[in-house]
């Protein structure tokens, strides 16, 4: 099964030569796995001798093979992802300190030299039209109480009832941070670039390149739910970029009849009638092939169709709750209208990874709370708290948390500051995010932010450290996903959190 | 930059410590011995060749042959063979920093570092034969274009089926590789080749019977020549140039207008590339004109659309962002040059640096985006952060600050400029920069067209037609006026005839006393507004909630009011608005108490353009109002005056500071509850000292209107004239400009006079007299001089990106032709002269065909960069012609041995057609594709509906047809070269999108309808015939040939088992709903049968393959 094809460093639209080797990665959704249908076939004959070292002097490169690199601890990842910045200080990051200087400016509390002269402080950010965001001065009390909770004793607001009975799975990593004080953070916290360095591979795209698929009739990267807009790097949070378009995660709809792009002729048209049209194709194009023997385009074509065909039945299917227990829809919310809408993303997305879905990307929109924080996040939260939870015990009793890791980002925290007297603005400098399952560490805290939850302190982590861990854990290293033509920087790679893995 | 410490000091320092202790596990035992070139070498050329290689060898050391290493350094030696310890080159990699090499970057591991260990302990054995790395500078990309000799074609070789130079050379290489070529492809396959090569259309059925039936010699040729002639071959070939170039529509934010990227109306350089291809522009026209059309064509609109180049590097945020973009495309599109590197230190690989770098940058350092009026017509809209944009226009550069400055930023790190040392524009040495730099750059004059924009036609009749507009509203306000004093004056001369007695009552025009709510009386904008207990009652506390009259109320009147203002709201107001034509203009007045401010008040106001105006002269204070308490308001409104008494006391009276008008009126509370007991209006009739009054106020108001209608037309016509003397001006026509300029002194001069007499109509006094008599003296003494426009925009330029692009396409430039040629090539046989299209550097390498490359490129610099010339030089080679079928011949056998992958061209490729070729040839098969050139991008959500071509939708990289995406799109943002993926979602694209469902079946009813208007309807009788003749067409439309007997066979068996199977429906089983298909499936089976067949042949390979 295993395939290793060498190719000739080129970079058609800054790509791979798909032409050469069009049989393995440039399969999209069903990808490897066509190409390994089509080496069972003996399509690639002689292929892997007849290129090798173009040139003497660069090292060959090679598309990744699909296998895990390293011994991989999670099959597939859901990727929650809260758009417009949850407040790290309502949710995760308790600073009590707030509650203490409530009201004063950050100079006059005890904090103020060290968050203003701290080197974070702007030199860090790359500031959106050109204007440095104002300091958000006066110290803005916490909105919500926080209690410990579990066995790990783990201190989460109380917004968050429901995830709260899950914290000894989870591992909340307290000092990210970021360059973007706007909402382009959005792109950035999948891409790992600034929307001023331009567009670059999501970290679903990376991991649908870097590895194989576990099920032949779906795609290997889906999203859920309304992508962040164009302004904040639209559907670049889950494009391919340079990758290609194959690799970008496929956006679909919450509707099992018609869940994918074209993905039904209409109801004017019979199952049975176009199955016998497939049937004179693959008849036509085979009588075709007798003047073209090895044409590895045509016998891909051949397959897609066969494998289109398949998706069009696979999908609906992994997209219909019917079979779902009552027991399970209300674990998840399905049944109170404040969380039906995220609690089917959620239930969708446990499906999908049962089904060996590699990556699950789901959007929640709405968190920009730069005025009545407590209206938003109270809202906000209830949307989406007891989905959460239900997912993860879901994922839990069925036995797919291990091999499945969950990861839960928003694109920056909120400042520790009021802004227009019951709100926080946009704060790159210290956040939260959490992870759970697919070998996570449960019930640990990573990280601190700074008294007042300003900067990130202990154990700062930029968000390529989450992708870097997040494909750890799947047993990939990111540097033999190389493209040529692409340079990677050492930051674009991150550094896998070793402190919130078993 | 940290600091680089050469070697030599590191060298002192290792010997005054002691012998470097292994910091790593790296002493373990090698097991066998080291192979130099496997093993060592690799870990030089990824460590250490970047500062110690063929390109920079730091303190004289290079490390990239074994012979070099032990040369050592400047300072001696750095290799002991069999001693690693005493080995500095050991020393160093094994140390840390910051002795440590390399000092950036990633250190050895503990394997290299056992690796080399060993290597050097067992005495460092390398290959005799290794050779030294050649300079860098003598790799092909950095020397000029030589014409090569082309091979002489053996005449009695297989291989001499030569037809032009591009065979001769591809035959030299299939003799040395023993390669027995393909012979030409059939007639059918070569026409449909050719004619998506050139058109991206696949050839009609006529067309392709006309080429069958065309057996004269040189018909292949007749052929080419007039498909080069085809306006379709700029809209191919536009496209392929756009992904190069990195077309992109703007984008940002669509849903509030914000542009971020790019530039609004860059389609119109979309549409100068495609007209600029069909004229065949030379390609060195092209880059002169896409670089500095405004330096060389300032005055010229059609050459100015090619800067859309630049402008598409366009970003609202960020000008280092901007420029970066800059720089990057420009040099990897057109140079092949990857610079991005050279961004933050020296290029590891290429012979380029960071300054270089910036010198480069520096080209593009004055260059801004201005956006020209193309129309007197043009309208604007609001950009949300650019506030006033132009609908349409030109997108255009020019130098926009002269002076800016270049610096090299530190690390890249633009908050870090090297401020010390500005640098001056250059191109990397390596390419040429000591002789570019031999030549100074010469600022360029610019026309005053380019920097005077009201010489510009289209903003001179914009100009001209707001003038004009003037002219015509005084004109209106004049005939107004005319005809008030005309009925006032008839009137008066009738109330004179029969005088009214002055205390004649007036006519009551509207009551109410609110016993109900009369729908046909009011109307509610908004609020809660009831009748109850004789009262108009409102509740809501909200602003402005109003009731509104159905009926004008009459242009004089007297308003009576009854009304309590209730308690809860602040500031509790309620008022009356006259002349009311919506809640954006009106008179009002109203009541105010306020809680908290000691003194209620009473007040005039008034509505105009949405905005609300509060003059100091209509407020007064009215302390006895009191919350609950009976209001009694009169107001009596006689043209612009106003009285108001409240309580029986007069308390304002107003001269009303806006124009009347007829309108409405209405009742309102503002954050108040009120109850109203009732309302009367009365008119007021004129008596005849109102009227006197009003005759008088409109006489004494004639000379006002009439000097402001004649000083309107004096300034359009001195505007005119003004242009008329300046554009002579500039066309140096002596003669016609002296009279011109006579005419615009002396129309100035009117102006003047029509000013001066307003002044004297609207204050008449001594001073305005004096005035008047000053203009006509100066009108009468004009002498050819008048105002002239100033300068808008810079009126210089600074010559630096013509230099750029001559440079570019100078004789001995050695990247601009073959990146050029390479494109093209490949574009025709899906072969690369190079593989790295946008990267002519150190490591990529020429393939096959580099003398074939060269004598191509020197071929198109020496026709003038005639594209077309290349194109019919390449598609009537025997090359291009060949069959791309394999064949199964013994000799072809062995090809396919000896070269699997065609890299030698012994046939033709096979290629993908690309996401617009498939798009628009599925339109244009049924006859559906509208070739319409040109115009502002479509939605691409119109992309399943719009029978335009493809390449006119809106494509940004927030903005992409779903369906060309499939089908592998370029990425606007970068795009040198397409891939070709084959993915799940072309299938379901071909088989389920409205697109291919309804034109497939469009197809098959016109297919039918042409055959059974030859044979008669469809009968048992000639079912078989209809059929047979149906599936050849078929193929002919979608496929460009015939169907072989097998596939007539399959084809035949399946419309009557389909037909068969769709005679009972009953117990079919339907796909879920929602394709957006609109014309329906035909219900007769057969028919239904044949739409089946049409339709999944587009699903054949072979429609989406140029074969």
């Amino acid at each position: 099964m295993t395939l290793r094809l060498t190719a000739t460093p080129t970079t058609p639209c800054g790509r791979i030569p798909r032409r050469t080797f069009l049989a393995d990665t440039g399969m999209g959704f069903t990808g490897l796995a066509l190409g390994a249908m089509l080496a069972e076939d003996g399509v690639f004959g002689t292929l892997g001798t007849a290129r090798g070292a173009e040139t003497s002097e660069a090292p060959a490169w090679s598309p990744p093979s699909g296998l895990a690199a390293l011994a991989p601890r999670a099959k597939s990842v859901i990727w929650l992802f809260m758009i417009g910045g949850t407040s790290h200080l309502e949710s995760f990051d308790p600073k009590p300190a707030l509650n203490k200087y409530a009201g004063l400016t950050i100079d006059e509390s005890p904090y103020g030299e060290r968050v203003v002269n701290s080197p974070f402080y702007r030199k860090n950010v790359r500031d959106f039209a050109g204007t440095p965001r104002k300091l958000m001065n006066r110290l803005y009390p916490l909105q919500i109480g926080y209690r410990k909770r579990g066995e790990s004793g783990i201190e989460i607001s109380d917004w968050w009832p429901h995830l709260s009975t899950c914290v000894d799975d989870i591992s909340v990593v307290r000092s990210m941070w970021t360059t973007d004080n706007d909402h382009a953070a959005q792109l950035q916290f999948h891409t790992g670039r600034h929307i001023f360095d331009g567009f670059y591979p999501s970290l679903g795209s990376w991991v649908h390149y870097g590895l194989g698929t576990l099920n032949h009739n779906l795609p290997r990267f889906i999203v859920l739910g309304s992508p962040p807009r164009d302004c904040c790097g639209g559907v670049g949070a889950h494009g391919a970029d340079y990758l290609g378009p194959e690799h970008a995660g496929v956006k679909m709809r919450i509707n099992p009849t018609n869940p994918l792009p074209f993905g039904t002729p209409g109801s004017s048209v019979f199952r049975e009638e176009r199955a016998d049209q497939l049937g004179l194709l693959k008849q036509l194009n085979r009588l075709a092939a007798v003047e073209y023997p090895g044409d590895k385009a045509m016998r891909a074509r051949v397959k897609s169709y066969e494998l289109a065909f398949r998706m069009q039945m696979a999908v609906p299917e992994a997209m219909t709750l019917d079979g779902e227990t009552r027991a399970t829809r209300s674990l998840y919310g399905l049944d109170k209208g404040t969380t039906k809408a995220f609690g089917q993303q959620c239930l969708l997305a446990r499906r999908f990874v049962e089904r060996g879905v590699r990556f699950v990307q789901l959007y929640h929109n709405g968190w920009d709370a730069h005025s009545k924080l407590i209206a938003n996040h109270s809202s906000k939260i209830g949307q989406t708290d007891q989905p959460i939870a239900g997912l993860l015990k879901d994922l839990k009793q069925r036995g797919l948390l291990d091999e499945t890791l969950v990861v839960w980002g928003t694109e920056f925290g909120r400042t520790p500051g009021a802004e227009n007297s019951d709100g926080r603005d946009h704060h790159p400098y210290g956040f939260s995010v959490w992870l759970a399952g697919g070998g996570i560490k449960g019930g640990t805290v990573h990280g601190a932010t700074d008294e007042v939850g300003f900067h990130a302190v202990e154990h700062r982590h930029y968000v390529t450290d989450l992708h870097a861990t997040v494909l750890h854990q799947l047993g990939l290293d990111p540097k033999t996903l190389e493209v040529p033509g692409h340079k990677r920087l050492e930051i674009d790679y991150g550094k896998p959190i070793h402190q919130v893995i078993a | 930059m940290p600091p680089r410490l050469p070697l030599m000091c590191l060298a002192i320092a290792a010997t005054l410590s002691s012998p470097a202790q292994p910091l790593h596990a790296a002493d373990r035992p090698a097991a066998a011995s080291v192979d130099y070139q496997r093993q060592v070498k690799p870990i030089f050329r990824q460590h250490c060749w970047a500062c110690h290689g063929a390109l920079k060898h730091e303190s004289g050391l290079r490390l990239d042959a074994a012979q070099l290493i032990r040369k050592g350094s400047d300072d001696g030696p750095v290799l002991v063979a069999g001693q690693p310890e005493k080995s500095l080159l050991w020393q160093k990699v094994n140390a840390r920093l910051p002795d440590r090499m390399p000092p950036e970057g990633k250190p050895l591991s503990a394997d290299e570092l056992a690796t080399l260990k060993a290597w050097i302990s067992q005495g460092a054995p390398a290959p005799q034969s290794e050779q030294p790395p050649t300079n860098p500078l003598n790799h092909w990309s950095f020397t000029p274009i030589r014409r090569p000799s082309v091979p002489q074609p053996d005449s009695r070789s297989k291989h001499s089926r030569t037809r032009n130079p591009i065979d001769a050379f591809v035959a030299a290489r299939h003799k040395a590789a023993n390669l027995t070529p393909r012979p030409q492809a059939d007639r059918s396959t070569l026409l449909r080749r050719v004619v998506l090569d050139l058109t991206g259309l696949p050839p009609t059925r006529d067309q392709q019977h006309r080429f069958a039936a065309d057996t004269a010699a040189g018909a292949y040729e007749r052929l080419v020549e007039r498909i080069l002639l085809s306006p379709l071959y700029g809209q191919r070939w536009g496209r392929h140039w756009m992904d190069v170039w990195r077309y992109s529509d703007w984008y940002g934010r669509r849903s509030s207008n914000e542009i971020r990227y790019s530039q609004r109306h860059i389609w119109r350089w979309r549409d100068w590339i495609i007209e600029a291809l069909n004229d065949n522009t030379g390609y060195d026209r092209m880059l002169l004109e896409m670089l500095a059309a405004d330096e060389i064509a300032p005055g010229d609109d059609n050459a100015l659309r090619a800067t859309g180049f630049l402008g598409r590097n366009w970003y609202k945020f960020d000008r280092n962002t901007w420029l970066f973009e800059t720089v990057e495309r420009t040099s990897q599109g057109l140079l092949g040059l990857t610079f991005r590197c050279a961004r933050c230190h020296d290029h590891k690989f290429d012979p380029v640096t960071q300054n270089e770098y910036y010198r480069f940058r520096a080209f593009f350092e004055p260059h801004g985006f201005r956006t020209e009026i193309v129309s007197a017509e043009v309208k604007t809209e609001v950009d949300n952060g650019k506030s006033t944009v132009l609908s349409d226009g030109l997108p255009r550069v020019f130098d926009e600050k002269l002076d800016a400055p270049t610096f090299l930023f530190i690390r890249g790190d633009d908050r870090n400029p090297d401020t010390d040392n500005p640098l001056s524009p250059g191109v990397p040495a390596a390419l040429g920069g000591k002789r570019f730099d031999k030549t100074p750059i010469t600022p360029i004059t610019l026309p005053p067209i380019a920097y005077v924009p009201i010489l510009r036609p289209a903003e001179a009749a914009k100009r001209l037609k707001t003038e004009t507009q003037k002219v015509v509203a005084t004109h209106k306000l004049l005939t107004t006026l005319e005809t008030t004093i005309r009925t006032t004056a008839t009137q008066l001369a009738t109330a004179r005839k029969s005088p009214p007695p002055d205390d004649s009552p007036n006519r009551l025009a509207f009551s109410d006393t609110f016993k109900s709510l009369d729908k046909k009386a009011w109307k509610v904008v908004s609020g809660n507004w009831s009748a109850r207990d004789g009262m108009l009652v409102q509740t809501d506390l909200g602003t402005f909630l109003t009731l509104v009259s159905t009926t004008d109320h009459p242009r004089n009147f007297k308003l009576t009011l009854k009304y309590r203002t209730l308690a809860p709201g602040n500031p509790r107001s309620v008022g009356f608005s006259f002349d009311y034509a919506g809640p954006k203009q009106s008179h009002d007045i109203y009541t105010a108490i306020a809680p908290n401010s000691p003194t209620p008040s009473i007040q005039a106001f008034h509505r105009t353009g949405g905005k609300e105006i509060y003059p100091q002269a209509g407020i007064r204070k009215a302390p006895s109002l009191k919350l609950g308490q009976d209001i009694l308001l009169e107001a009596t409104v006689i043209d612009r005056s106003l009285t108001i008494v409240l309580d029986g006391k007069t308390v304002l009276e107003y001269a009303l500071p806006m124009e009347r008008r007829n309108g409405k009126f209405a009742l309102w509370a503002h954050r108040a509850h009120v109850e109203f007991d009732e309302i009367q209006i009365h008119a007021i009739r004129p008596t005849i000292k109102s009227l006197e009054q009003s005759l008088l106020l409109a006489r004494r108001d004639l000379p006002v209107k009439q000097a402001q209608a004649a000083l309107a037309q004096a300034q359009l016509d001195s505007l005119a004239a003004r242009i008329a003397a300046e554009q002579a001006r500039h066309q140096h026509d002596q003669a016609a400009g002296d009279k011109l300029a006579m005419a615009a002194s002396r129309a100035e001069g009117e102006a003047g006079v029509a000013r001066a007499s307003l002044k004297l109509a609207q204050a008449p006094g001594q001073a305005a007299s004096k005035a008047l008599v000053t203009a006509i003296a100066a009108r009468d003494a004009a002498d050819g001089s008048y105002t002239r426009f100033k300068a808008t925009y810079p009126t210089t330029s600074t010559g630096r990106r013509t230099a750029l692009a001559r440079w570019m396409t100078r004789r001995d430039n050695p990247r601009t032709a073959r990146v050029a040629i390479n494109q093209i090539w490949l574009r025709h046989t899906g072969n690369r002269f190079v593989n790295t299209v946008a990267d002519f550097g150190i490591r990529s390498k020429p393939r096959e065909f580099p003398q074939l490359m060269d004598w191509l490129a020197a071929e198109l610099i020496d026709s003038g960069w005639d594209m077309k010339h290349i194109h019919r030089l390449i598609v009537t080679s025997a090359t291009f012609r060949r069959s791309s079928a394999p064949g199964n011949e013994p000799a072809e056998l062995i090809n396919r041995e000896v070269d699997p992958d065609n890299r030698l061209l012994w046939r033709m490729n096979s290629r993908r057609m690309e996401a617009e070729v498939v798009r628009d040839s599925l339109l244009a098969i049924s006859g559906t594709l509208d070739t319409a050139f040109g115009g502002p991008d479509i939605p691409e959500a119109k992309g399943q509906t719009s029978p335009r071509r493809s390449l006119y939708f809106r494509t940004t990289p927030d903005n992409k047809m779903l369906m060309l995406e499939l089908f592998d799109l370029a990425n606007p943002n970068e795009c040198y070269d397409r891939q070709q993926s084959v993915v799940p979602g072309q299938a379901l694209v071909m088989t389920n999108s409205p697109l291919a469902l309804d034109r497939s079946r469009r197809l098959a009813r016109q297919l039918a309808s042409e055959i059974t208007g030859r044979l008669g309807p469809t009968t048992d009788a000639n079912r078989d015939l209809v059929t047979a003749d149906f599936i050849t067409a078929a193929f002919e439309s979608v496929l460009g040939r015939g169907p072989g007997r097998e596939e007539q066979a399959a084809c035949t068996a399946f419309v009557s088992r389909n037909a068969r199977l769709l005679a009972d429906t009953r117990s079919l089983k339907s796909f879920p709903a929602g394709a957006g298909s609109v014309v329906a499936a035909s219900s007769d089976p057969f028919a239904r049968a044949l739409e089946n067949l049409v339709h999944i042949l587009l699903s054949h390979n072979d429609f989406v393959t140029i074969r």
